[in-house]
């Protein structure tokens, strides 16, 4: 399938549900103008070819720019370096957010002009850099991340306790706004490629996490700003709603704003790559054609998402929101629980992660499942804010505190790698979608619930967002690492093997084996060192799962172990007791241990030797040399 | 019955999974599964930077009973007949096992085997330059897997072994037509200086989904 289609249908697949639902309540529950149907037709239409446009974009360019970015942070030689570099990253995509604009005039409204939208901006941004810094730290020192995440949560509640609701709420706003349609993928990228480099047994783990970290840099910048301003309470009410009309004038009218945005956007961040390449990467022309052809793809691709949520789907959100409010008030928690659990599926972001789960767990990790406990997690969200909205006396932090509290304690009995995804997915979820569609339908209702506060509540749906995902994906690691465990205790006894003698080839020619061990993820280091000390040469590494004796149901999802091949060019007359070594000291004895095997390799015409490359032991040397690694026979 | 192939099939993104599935049913014990890319030759594609397609590899040990029945099974329920299905091809091997003799070692050295796969190791980011020059040797097509080479200390700030990510490209085709291609890719990326890549060639015994690319091919077929 070429990687366009594969885009659209990925797309089209997590659209429909929310087309079905929206068609279906406005024919049924909710009376909406034929016009603003139309135009949220078109604009569906508008972003289903954006988002697939926008994810491609992403594939070729990002992963590229933030392969080059993390090579150049985790090669530097000064800790100084490093600092700024990783700074001024965080900083570059944070300051262009549109959507950190909207926010900082909204506050600079609410807060009676106290605090100036400019510096919200600046103030998130610098949060947002430093917490980046810190983070790429944490990474390339191996220090644990639930304890890293821990602590900066601490920090969070204790300045918690200073700030009042409303600003509260505001905080996680923030957070949900830096974390928009450009600066999730990238993070992510930054992060899979820092992981790339380090590789090493925690590689998996490693790509995950960073988004959840920068998250928290709004949060803390947002209340440290409260308090040093002294700033309580929000005045103010939101606007007055008023539907656009037209079915392709609002389109229209919004397309170049948001062209401009987009590429706003996208600007310091493309500029910091090329100047980067100018000066340092030297990245080869193919390359930096695809990068280029990728970065017109995420601008055109995010002009056209955006436009199309922004005309389309806004309005509607608004119409829903206030139509079940009036009506059916008993429905919004249902329907608030049903509308986070498909629409959280578009977010742009959402693909993006679930792409980085697949390369960088091998596959091992079935998206499908991350997925859908994401969604059930939005889906509380929406729920809980729905009744929120409805009840008065129910608070926020009712949700807020436990929530994050539970998931902190069960990050450390978590599978690590779940931890990561799982505080990512906090910032992943809240994304452009949720912030227009579904803010919109909150808002909607509680516009006709009496007693509920359009701006206050509004503000909280991004909060419960950015939580409970983190919680149900917490839960989920910690039930799979329970699984695992069960299923090592389970495991049979090693039986004790004694291994024979290796035959020692006494071939005269020149010739090759093609040495292939599959092992388990980790083992890899350790084969490599066991081989070379044989007389082996370098050798490749290929991530991969696989099935290996035991195999894992989970809630009938398939989970395949995670597996590493490697390969070797070994001259044939040592490479069976390479072998050997590498089935008795890797232990590749039981069932799911791993496998070694040897196929013949052809020098084909070319002079024999000269087809290898680097350190392989010459023809000459004896095969004896290695005499001492292998093993007598008992 | 001691497996003696590796039996591999380079499939849709997605599929491999089913595939795995469906061998384990069939009594094939153990898979892996690594992710690759194809590449599709088309200019228009390849100017609008959408030329690549994300493909599956699937790696299983066999017996030759087995390889048959993956073999039947990839012509009549993975159409693999067909073009742009993917491809499956059988390679034999020795399993180092502790017990294993090690007299039926030849299998594939000793007689001519009647296709190639070339397996070609070069630093990541030159897989579709070298693809390119494959093409022009009259390779019809190839996968690209991304992998990586063992850590290497270095002088940074941070403890770290860097791991140097590779490109691994799998080219099958017959062995009369493998030996220009391979030697394009020798030349072409100058493999005889140190350190920038190997080419590697397995024999190959049997292979379905491997086919002419549109527009005929210039060489002859012998």
């Amino acid at each position: 399938m070429s990687l366009l289609r594969e885009k659209f249908s990925e797309v089209s697949r997590s659209l429909v549900p929310v087309v079905v639902m929206v068609i279906l309540l406005s024919f049924t529950m909710v009376k909406v103008e034929t016009n603003i149907l139309l135009r949220f037709i078109v604009g569906s239409i508008l972003l289903l070819v954006g988002l697939a446009i926008f994810l491609l974009g992403i594939d070729l360019a990002m992963t590229s720019i933030g392969d080059h970015m993390a090579t150049e942070l985790a090669t530097s030689k000064t800790a100084y370096k490093v600092a700024v570099m990783s700074f001024l990253l965080g900083f570059l995509v944070t300051v262009a957010e549109p959507d950190l604009l909207i926010l900082g005039n909204q506050v600079e409204a609410a807060s009676g002009k106290t605090i100036s939208a400019m510096m919200m901006v600046y103030m998130v941004s610098i949060g947002v850099g430093v917490m980046i810094s810190l983070g790429t730290f944490r990474l390339l020192q191996s220090r644990s991340y639930p304890v890293f995440m821990a602590i900066t949560y601490g920090v969070i509640f204790v300045l918690a306790i200073l700030v009042s609701e409303e600003f509260l709420a505001i905080t996680f706003d923030a957070s949900g706004a830096t974390t928009g349609a450009l600066t999730t993928p990238f993070v992510l990228a930054l992060t899979a490629g820092l992981s790339r480099i380090k590789g090493g047994k925690t590689a998996e783990e490693n790509s995950f996490g960073m988004v959840g970290v920068m998250s928290a840099g709004p949060i803390l910048a947002v209340m440290l700003m409260s308090i040093l301003t002294g700033q309580e309470h929000i005045q103010g009410e939101a606007e007055a709603f008023m539907p656009a009309t037209g079915i392709l004038g609002p389109v229209l009218h919004e397309l170049p704003k948001v062209f401009v945005e987009s590429l706003v956007a996208l600007l310091p961040l493309s500029a910091l790559f090329f100047i980067m390449n100018f000066a340092k990467f030297k990245v080869p022309m193919r390359e930096l054609g695809r990068i280029i052809k990728g970065l017109i793809y995420t601008l055109l691709g995010l002009a056209l998402f955006l436009t199309g949520v922004y005309s389309g789907f806004m309005d509607m959100g608004q119409i829903i929101g206030r139509g079940i409010a009036e009506h059916y008030n008993w429905f919004l928690p249902i329907l608030g629980f049903v509308m986070g659990t498909i629409v959280v599926l578009v977010e742009p972001a959402v693909h993006v992660l679930g792409q980085q789960i697949e390369d960088a767990t091998g596959g091992r990790i079935p998206i499908k499942l991350i997925r859908i406990t994401l969604s059930i997690g939005v889906g509380l969200a929406i729920a809980g804010s729905m009744l929120r909205i409805m009840i008065p006396e129910v608070k926020l932090w009712f949700f807020l505190l436990p929530g994050f509290a539970t998931a902190i304690l069960l990050s450390f009995f978590s599978d690590p790698v779940f931890v990561g995804i799982a505080y990512d997915a906090g910032g992943v979820a809240s994304g452009p979608m949720t912030a227009t569609f579904v803010l919109a339908f909150a808002q909607g209702a509680a516009a006709m619930t009496p007693g509920a506060n359009v701006l206050v509540d509004g503000f909280g749906v991004i909060a419960m967002v950015a939580m409970t995902p983190v919680l149900s994906i917490i839960i989920l690691g910690a039930v799979f690492q329970r699984r695992t465990l069960k299923a090592q205790r389970e495991e049979p006894a090693m039986l004790e093997e004694t291994v024979a003698p290796a035959p020692v080839g006494v071939g005269e020619a020149a010739s090759y084996d093609c040495v292939l061990a599959v092992l388990n993820r980790g083992l890899s280091d350790e084969a490599i060192a066991i081989a070379r000390d044989a007389g082996a040469g370098g050798a490749t590494i290929i991530h991969g799962r696989g099935s290996g004796g035991h195999d894992m149901k989970f809630l009938s999802f398939e989970m395949l172990k995670e597996k590493e091949i490697v390969v070797w060019l070994i001259d044939d007359r040592i490479s069976a007791t390479i072998a050997a070594n590498l089935y008795e000291k890797l232990d590749l004895g039981g069932e799911g241990g791993g496998k070694v095997f040897l196929v013949p390799a052809l020098a084909m015409g070319l002079k024999a030797p000269g087809v290898v490359n680097g350190a392989i032991t010459g023809p000459n040397e004896a095969p004896e040399a290695d005499g001492e690694e292998t093993n007598t026979p008992t | 019955m001691i497996p003696d192939a590796l039996f591999f099939a380079v499939v849709d993104r997605g599929k491999a999974g089913d595939l795995l599935h469906w061998a384990r049913e069939k009594g094939v014990t153990g898979g892996t599964i690594f992710a690759g890319e194809g590449t599709n030759p088309s200019p228009i594609l390849n100017f609008l930077g959408i030329s690549e397609v994300h493909k599956e590899v699937l790696m299983l040990a066999v017996t030759h009973e087995h390889s048959q029945q993956l073999f039947a099974a990839m012509k009549d329920e993975f159409r693999m007949d067909k073009r742009y299905k993917g491809i499956a091809f059988v390679v034999p091997f020795r399993q180092w096992l502790p017990d294993a003799k090690p007299a039926a070692e030849d299998n594939g050295r000793a007689k001519e085997p009647p296709f190639v796969c070339l397996i070609t190791i070069v630093d990541k980011g030159k897989g579709e330059l070298l693809m390119d020059v494959a093409r022009k040797a009259g390779a019809r097509g190839g996968t690209i897997v991304h992998a990586h080479g063992a850590g290497v200390p270095q002088d940074i700030y941070f403890p770290l072994l860097i791991e140097p990510q590779k490109d691994m490209v799998f080219i099958v085709d017959s062995r009369v037509h493998a030996r220009p291609i391979q030697a394009a890719i020798y030349q072409e990326m100058e493999l005889e200086e140190q350190n920038n890549g190997i080419v590697i060639a397995l024999p190959v015994l049997r292979v379905i989904g491997l086919y002419e690319p549109r527009g005929a091919r210039k060489r002859g077929r012998k």
